[in-house]
């Protein structure tokens, strides 16, 4: 099962020059940023329990942070492969990405999902955790619920903040 | 006739002959067709044999449940009593809980609700029929989306024990209230469990599951319906056909499932089915906590992702308790 989601993994390796990160909104509730196709993974969670599920997490690296944003929910293994797949549609080809996420932490951790597709033994350290809420791209939108990527929608509207 | 129970057994209503007593009462107004209301306002039994002489042996009297049903209704009686009441009439085979419909149904138990619908005759006149009760055929308690609707529209403006007004910061926090209110309150007098499951429970886990977004199915890929974010199988585990559920089942199709009122009565449905599953699991009752930490998936799991998406719903549960 490890190697089959191994097989969903995008790197892609970024520029000096394209990593630089734009926070376009940044509160208690919404992070809003985006980059320069840059530095992302996304794959589906080691999957667990009796009817195997896994969170869709998506990495958003620079040098010297790494946000996660992930489902707020475990799918089902085929669901969270389509997830996967919707994503690569937009990715692939994209020259800058936006992510979204709502609901942070910023209590960090060590991934033990992460290192086995970067092929290497070191623990990575997660910096932020959001829900996540969409991925935009030049290619596309995909959201966690499909409305997101309606247009005039925006996270602030579900928050009361200002 | 309104027989107040507390009045007319005074201090004796626990014994085998006051249990008598009620009995004849009622076998009195059957045999005289005449309607009679059994009020235990003000007043704890706690009495198997009262019941079972007073109700459960009418089966002995040759008494069916749709006659006792047709006379007799039962009004202000304390949870505890009706457990003890559902236990001994059940001992005895005479089912009085399946014919006890909940006051804000539309229809008796072993019937459902049909609304106003066209119907198309062979002559091609077209005729409106009226909403009405249709019969189940095995009897079972089945509630339909449109009553649910029905049930909502009408009730849930008086709801007693509402969540927590706390809006967890979303701009749509306090907007299902009265339906996270309400759908608690009717699951909690029909399916009776050992401990009422909280409103505010229900609102930490939609703020969980949607932040309050009443959204439609998402696009292709995309399983989870509505507020609560059912899973189609789960819509369809509700109904009859879904192998899942003995009784007290709801009708809803996917479609039905994106409207709020029906998403959360069938979610808080699913929750306790959640919570009886977990039982037989754990060998023990578990806390309604646990039943949540069970429909997120938690239950068991080490993942840190699991353990950052419980911090958020236990951060809820936190800021609606303060």
């Amino acid at each position: 099962m490890k190697t089959f989601f191994s097989l969903i993994l995008i790197f892609t390796f970024s520029c000096s020059h394209n990593s630089q990160l734009k926070v376009n909104n940044l509160t208690e509730k919404i992070y809003d940023v985006e980059q320069a196709r840059g530095k992302i993974f996304y794959f589906c969670s080691e999957p667990e329990g009796e009817e195997p599920r896994s969170y869709l997490s998506i990495y958003l690296m620079t040098d010297k942070k790494v946000d996660l944003f992930f489902s707020r929910r475990k799918l089902g293994t085929k669901e969270c492969l389509d997830w996967v797949k919707e994503i690569d549609q937009i990715y692939e080809e994209s020259k800058w990405v936006r992510l979204v996420g709502v609901e942070g932490s910023n209590s960090s951790f060590e991934d033990k999902d992460l290192p086995a597709h970067l092929n290497q033994k070191d623990p990575v350290t997660v910096n932020s955790t959001w829900f996540f809420s969409r991925i935009v791209t030049n290619q596309g939108c995909m959201g966690h619920f499909g409305h997101e990527c309606n247009p005039g929608f925006t996270e602030k509207k579900i928050y009361q903040e200002p | 006739m309104n027989i107040k129970i507390k009045e007319i057994f005074q201090t004796d209503y626990i014994s085998r002959q006051a249990g008598e007593k009620l009995r004849f009462m009622i076998l009195k107004a059957i045999q005289e067709k005449k309607k009679i209301v059994l009020d235990f306002k003000d007043l704890i039994v706690a009495s198997t044999s009262f019941f079972d002489e007073g109700i459960a042996k009418l089966v002995d009297e040759k008494v069916s449940v749709d006659e006792f049903g047709n006379f007799i209704e039962i009004i202000n009686l304390n949870k505890n009593d009706k457990k003890v009441l559902d236990k001994v009439t059940d001992y005895r085979g005479f089912n009085l809980s399946f014919k006890q419909a909940h006051p804000w149904r539309l229809c008796p138990i072993g019937e459902h609700w049909v609304k106003e619908h066209p119907r198309s005759s062979s002559r091609g006149v077209s005729t409106v029929v009226d909403g009405h009760c249709r019969k189940n055929p095995k009897g079972k308690d089945v509630i339909t989306a449109e009553e649910l609707v029905e049930i909502a529209n009408k009730h849930f403006q008086q709801i007693k024990k509402l969540p927590s007004t706390k809006s967890l910061k979303f701009e749509d926090g306090n907007k299902y209230d009265a339906v996270i209110g309400g759908w608690c309150e009717y699951w909690n007098n029909i399916l009776k469990p050992k401990i009422d499951l909280d409103p505010d429970l229900i609102k930490a886990l939609i703020a969980s599951e949607s932040g309050f977004q009443a959204v439609p199915k998402g696009p292709k890929g995309h399983k989870a319906i509505g507020i609560m974010q059912l899973m189609p199988e789960t819509v369809k585990y509700l109904g009859r056909n879904g192998r899942e559920l003995k009784d007290h089942f709801v009708e809803l199709d996917t479609k039905d499932a994106e409207n709020p009122t029906i998403n959360i009565a069938a979610g808080v449905r699913w929750l306790f089915r959640k919570y009886e599953l977990l039982e037989y699991k754990l060998k023990r009752t578990p806390t309604w906590e646990e039943v949540l930490y069970d429909y997120k998936g938690f239950t068991g799991s080490k993942t840190e992702l699991a353990k950052k998406s419980k911090l958020i719903l236990d951060g809820f549960l936190k800021e609606l308790k303060q």
